[in-house]
């Protein structure tokens, strides 16, 4: 039924690369075109209600000596060095946690996923109110059993720590593919290991870490752009980079430059910035994978 | 394209409404965006991308930057030919805000200001007075004093006095009743003068009303729940506020609540917020859109809006006609704005007043909570706007 | 059952608890009658439960009509994900060895090209093809795949086909979309699922395109609304927190529906 579709007479592998064209052709229009277009804004004046002036690269001068911008970088790489790793690692000790047959398991499984299907608008007001600094649940809690109650989102040091704890739950996908990763690991050897008397974390530790560590690191580094990229929308709803910048991330400096400022060109440069801190963090993650030399072919390959 | 609460929008719409019944040849659609910060977002998209909605409204500290780079219609001209309204009907001080370069830019549709809303309830529990027409600063600390209580003596304030947003904008009024100035030249300001002894006076009273009299919540209180709120559920006794509040308040059932001036320092001094409606350079039918907007501040547009609460309306006679002084409707003293109107001061009108005002903000806000100290406070405000002057456009020819 | 067996269910039960713990105080905060002064203490439930918060949404905002509007955003951008994806994923899968490496390559440069730099310029182009102000903005990334980490998603589980069935299938006369449709695409049951999933959360969570596209208010969608609520009543949390939860009731049902195969498949994604 199908046939009636191939009118044109293209060779069988040509057809095969045919399935590509929709992807090639959106991704020309709706990424490369307008993306182009923002970065190539980075070598001009522009503020979108006159015509761009050419600037050269003073607006990666302006940038480079903006306090705010060197603050927002640090703000992002500590908003991902430290989240991800637990991030990732946590959803690995889960997935072993969850691997083994057990009562409920899938049900168990299905809850540790459920936090990943809820919107970013509706997580973000939820925490808001979680981390309430009188009202909250998680103060009221504290105050219950005793413990001192931060102010989480209100206070300069507690800020960041209450994004970190926040971003913890919504770990689905980490999880999904850490367990697949422990499925492909036969079970022979883990037996083996307890019979020569390797107690759970030698198991963990000596057999299953470096077994999964090239999918674990691909996980990072999956996690590591989506963290950079998809902070954004939790901190602008929460605490738009407040109390006084302890979360001024870069993409946020990017808006702000773009939206609020009209100074185009600034966050153009800025948009280079994150693209080659991005492309830094890919390489050096590429790099171990290379050392490990089974994480970059395509039967682990999991993106 | 408008912003605010459902309350506002419902006016908006009504009016809307109106105008499409009345004739059959212009269809005006209403985009509504609820807050002023992706208002400003949309705006600058849409003005960007060269396809901005033909009337726009805007805060009269807003309209610069899209003014100065030729954006804007002047309405003037589309005024002095109208049959229907005329520059006299206005006051001149919401006016006066709009004319860019000489001539009038957005015809404004309200002339709000600074008020001190008060829970008349808890006013009586107190066995105090209600505001009166004429108070000093320090009657209105005394009183906010006298209404901050905990109830159970447990060590949380369960009422507080005073709610106020720590800002620039909230802030000047008090400045420029102390005699002092906000800027250096109101018509080509180059630099903000918090430094200076007079206004820095002010900004210390100010934040006293935190850091010494503690009248009003702290930032955490205030991040858990904010000041407007806690007027709503009844434990804040007076709010600060424009008219914008008005159709949210007169849900209010629980207690009953009135308006009363600003109290005045050396001298009396009010704020003006006003809103005026846009014309884009880039509205293909330019005549249909000003009929839209005559229609909206003639007297039967203005009477609309008026009747939602949500404006003061900047036509006189609407002003003083019972759509605006309503006496069956909360506030009783509505009065208080339309006196107002003599005493009402602006800020600069420049194409960078906003990025000033909320870089000036966080520094006033953290003197306003104790992080710093408010020379530290005025002399960082002072620094971090320096190069928004340098690059602002004036309303004046340079 | 051994302690040890017993040990490890608790610790399990544990952890589902934590996990599940936000969503049950969001509920019950959205409980609370609407005016009652906030908790000072803990409590799971309120005194008194009622419905009314969802009530005053639904008065507040034209929440139904919202809801339609996500939904019919859902009903045509996760169809197009899912056609677009696979294709290019099966496309990729047949290529040659270093053509796949060049393919791997172009989509991770284009998956790390940082959102905000498409936001404005995106616009020009959506005004161009008559898109702006429709439910075409919204959907637009759709027609790309809407990530390129799906179309590896999928190109991963076409890897995983040996390429003999599609040799079989090409000698029994099979055509390109034949052999998509009839045999790649069962085999990767499981990605379709994780992708539809995946695309479901992505587009029903957006507020960045209906904010930033869409002019007209009764085209929106849900997390507008959230922000909107969240602008209007900022403290006023029982109206907020039963908006929220109204928001992700259609994707936690979706997800619990897919579940069981979601379950089944979780080994091959």
């Amino acid at each position: 039924m199908f046939e009636r579709f191939s009118i044109l007479r293209l060779s069988h592998h040509t057809r095969w690369r045919l399935l590509l064209l929709p992807y090639v052709l959106g991704v020309i229009i709706l990424v490369i075109v307008p993306a182009l277009f923002s970065f190539a804004l980075a070598f001009f004046h522009y503020d979108a209600l006159s015509p761009p002036v050419w600037a050269g690269r003073l607006n990666f001068v302006l940038a480079y000596t903006d306090e705010l911008f060197a603050l927002s970088i640090r703000n992002s790489l500590s908003l991902i060095l430290i989240p991800v790793p637990l991030r990732v690692f946590g959803s690995f000790l889960l997935a072993r946690l969850m691997q083994r047959n057990g009562r409920f398991l899938s049900w168990f499984r299905s809850a540790i996923y459920l936090p990943s299907v809820v919107p970013a608008a509706a997580f973000a007001l939820a925490w808001l109110w979680i981390l309430n600094p009188l009202y909250g649940p998680v103060n009221l809690l504290l105050t219950a059993i005793g413990l001192p109650a931060p102010a989480w989102l209100v206070d300069p040091v507690w800020a960041k720590p209450a994004l970190v704890l926040m971003g913890l739950w919504p770990i689905g996908e980490g999880f999904i593919v850490s367990l697949a990763a422990l499925y492909d690991i036969p079970p022979e050897l883990e037996d083996a290991a307890r019979i020569d008397g390797a107690g759970a974390v030698a198991i963990i530790g000596h057999i299953l870490l470096p077994l999964t560590a090239p999918i674990l690191l691909l996980l990072t580094f999956r996690d590591a752009i989506f963290t950079f990229q998809e902070s954004f929308t939790h901190i602008y709803l929460m605490t738009q980079g407040g109390p006084y910048y302890a979360t001024y991330t870069l993409p946020l400096f990017i808006y702000e430059q773009g939206f609020d400022l009209r100074a185009f060109g600034i966050a153009g440069a800025a948009l280079w910035v994150m693209y080659a801190l991005t492309g830094l963090i890919v390489t050096v993650l590429y790099i171990i994978a290379k050392q490990w030399n089974v994480g970059t072919t395509e039967e682990t390959f999991v993106l | 394209m408008v912003f605010g609460d459902p309350a506002e929008f419902n006016a908006y719409k009504e009016l809307v409404d109106t105008f499409n019944a009345q004739q059959t040849e212009i269809h005006v659609e209403l985009t509504h965006v609820p807050s002023p910060k992706e208002y400003r977002t949309r705006l600058v998209t849409e003005f960007a991308a060269g396809s901005p909605p033909d009337i726009t409204l805007m805060n009269y500290r807003r309209y610069a930057g899209f003014a100065a780079n030729g954006m804007l219609e002047p309405l003037g001209p589309y005024l002095a030919q109208s049959a229907l309204i005329s520059q006299n009907d206005f006051y001149d001080v919401a006016m006066d805000a709009f004319i860019w370069q000489g001539t009038l830019m957005c015809l404004p549709q309200n002339i709000s200001s600074l008020v001190v809303y008060y829970n008349q309830d808890l006013f009586d529990a107190a066995g105090l007075p209600v505001p009166p027409d004429e108070w000093t600063w320090a009657e209105f600390v005394d009183t906010a004093v006298a209404l901050t209580q905990d109830f159970d003596s447990d060590g949380t304030i369960d009422q507080y006095g005073l709610g106020v947003e720590p800002s620039l904008f909230r802030l000047a009024p008090f400045i420029w009743q102390n005699n002092a100035p906000l800027v250096d030249d109101t018509v080509r300001p180059t630099r903000l003068t918090l430094t200076r002894p007079p206004t820095l006076a002010a900004l210390q009273w100010f934040t006293d009303l935190h850091n010494v009299h503690g009248v009003v919540p702290g930032r955490i209180e205030e991040a858990a729940q904010d000041s407007e709120s806690r007027f709503l559920s009844g434990t804040t006794a007076m709010f600060l506020n424009s008219r914008r509040g008005v159709p949210t308040y007169r849900e209010i059932d629980s207690f009953t609540w009135d308006v009363a001036p600003l109290p005045h320092g050396k001298t009396s001094a009010g704020i003006l917020h006003s809103d005026a409606y846009c014309l884009s350079t880039t509205a293909v039918d330019k005549n249909a859109a000003w009929s839209f907007i005559e229609f909206a501040n003639s007297e039967a547009g203005q009477t609309i809006i008026a009747g939602s609460g949500r404006t003061v309306p900047s036509l006189k006679s609407v002003a003083e006609s019972a759509a605006f002084l309503d006496p069956t409707q909360p506030p009783s003293r509505a009065n208080v704005f339309i006196n107002n109107a003599s005493i009402l001061r602006r800020v600069p009108i420049i194409s960078t007043w906003q990025e000033i005002e909320s870089v000036a903000d966080e520094e006033i806000e953290r003197a306003y909570y104790g992080d710093i100290t408010i020379d530290e406070a005025a002399r960082l405000a002072f620094q971090r706007t320096e190069e928004y002057f340098l690059r602002a456009k004036t309303a004046v020819y340079p | 059952m051994s302690s040890k067996h017993v040990g490890r269910t608790g610790l399990r039960l544990f952890i589902v608890i934590i996990f599940l713990l936000p969503l049950l105080w969001l509920i019950a905060a959205s409980l609370y009658p609407p005016g009652a002064p906030l908790p000072t203490s803990l409590r799971l439930l309120p005194p008194r439960l009622t419905l009314a918060n969802y009530g005053r949404i639904f008065q507040l905002l034209p929440l139904g009509r919202y809801t339609v509007n996500s939904l019919m955003v859902i009903a045509l951008a996760v169809p197009i994900t899912l056609l677009i994806s696979s294709w290019a994923g099966l496309g990729m899968a047949r290529l040659p060895r270093a053509g796949q490496q060049r393919w791997i390559v172009f989509s991770l440069a284009i998956l790390m090209v940082p959102g905000m730099a498409l936001w404005s310029t995106r616009f020009l182009i959506y005004r161009q093809l008559g898109w702006y102000d429709t439910i075409w903005a919204l959907i637009a990334p759709a027609w790309m795949g809407t990530s390129p980490f799906y179309i590896l998603m999928f190109y991963r589980a076409f890897r995983r086909i040996p390429a003999g069935i599609y040799d079989a299938a090409r000698l029994d006369g099979a055509g390109v979309l034949q052999t998509w449709w009839l045999i790649a695409l069962p085999m990767a049951r499981a990605t379709a699922v994780a992708v539809t999933l995946l695309t479901f959360v992505l587009y029903w969570g957006d507020f960045i395109s209906p904010l930033l596209y869409l002019r007209s208010g009764n085209r929106t969608t849900l997390p507008v609304a959230l922000q909107t609520l969240q602008q209007l009543s900022r403290s006023d949390w029982g109206v907020m927190l039963a908006a929220a939860v109204w928001t992700m009731l259609i994707p936690i049902g979706l997800f619990l529906l897919l579940q069981p195969v979601f379950n089944r498949n979780k080994k091959r994604l």
